[in-house]
């Protein structure tokens, strides 16, 4: 378990306007073990956030793509919708999905690397 | 779980939260802001992070506990009761358990780590000095209640400037009248 991206831009927000976690928790409404286990990754950024810390904290334009930025790079789960795909397409994510966890990084830095190669990433 | 570290006497300890101040921008009086320094705490010390979990995540005797990351740098864990506790209703206990896992970071740091992890024998005590606890409720209490700003202070005046408990203060006038 380490400290996310988003982890460290919250944090780094709070310490430049003196504020702590629990002043973030309160202005969100959501608890502090919440809102901590969202910058620890063990949750993903609810994206209703972006807008209430963008104007609590008054950021640039620069600074609200930076922190979508660090989301993004936050992640751990994704949603795929497949309401609309076909079988075989269904099967194929799911098989991704399901193979997911055992590749290790480098193998998965790779698998990236050729996908991106391909056009198909 | 306590350890043993290298010794460390109080007068050092009193030089240390000097510095330790100094490094949060503090001034020698002024009283120590533990949630801030908590996540100050994070950025100053590499590798340092902190964990608000759910009271029934940690056990049940545990307000909050301070390990070592095996990547480096250390993981602060505290209950959403302490926390929660200290931020909305300012509890000084709570702040102080807090305040007491910031010391262990910091006094690790200092490198005062644990030089022995074998477990002591039953009538086998660390002797305070060299007690990785003891140090850091030394320089907790240092730290929250600066020595030098509060000579001659009775308690209850301690109380109004410090969000320290009772007993905190009681130990510091107790410091005071030792010396007479």
């Amino acid at each position: 378990m380490t400290y996310t991206k988003f982890g460290e831009f919250m944090r780094v927000l709070r310490v430049q306007h003196h504020e702590v976690m629990g002043d973030v928790a309160k202005l969100l409404g959501v608890s502090t073990p919440f809102l901590s286990a969202v910058e620890n990754g063990r949750k993903n950024v609810p994206d209703e956030w972006f807008d209430t810390i963008a104007e609590h904290y008054d950021l640039s334009d620069d600074e609200i793509a930076d922190m979508k930025m660090a989301a993004e790079n936050s992640r751990n789960q994704v949603k795929i919708t497949l309401s609309k795909s076909e079988n075989y397409q269904r099967e194929a994510a799911l098989q991704f999905a399901r193979s997911f966890e055992g590749i290790d990084e480098d193998t998965a830095k790779k698998i990236m690397a050729l996908l991106k190669r391909s056009g198909n990433n | 779980m306590d350890y043993m570290t290298k010794p460390l006497s109080r007068i050092t300890i009193r030089q240390i939260s000097k510095y330790v101040r100094r490094i949060f921008g503090l001034n020698e009086s002024e009283p120590f802001p533990v949630l801030e320094i908590l996540e100050r705490t994070c950025i100053i010390f590499e590798g340092t992070e902190f964990f608000v979990r759910e009271d029934d995540e940690l056990p049940a005797d545990v307000f909050a506990w301070c390990y070592p990351k095996p990547e480096g740098g250390f993981m602060i864990e505290i209950k959403q009761t302490v926390y929660d506790g200290a931020y909305y209703h300012g509890n000084r206990a709570f702040l102080c358990f807090i305040c007491h896992e910031i010391c262990h970071v910091i006094l690790f740091y200092l490198g005062y780590t644990p030089i022995s992890t074998r477990t002591l024998a039953k009538d086998e005590e660390i002797p305070a000095y060299c007690s990785v606890e003891w140090q850091a409720k030394a320089l907790c209490g240092e730290l929250t209640i600066p020595y030098d700003a509060t000579v001659g202070m009775k308690v209850k005046a301690i109380m109004e400037k410090y969000p320290v408990t009772e007993a905190s203060a009681k130990y510091r006038v107790k410091q005071d009248k030792k010396k007479k």
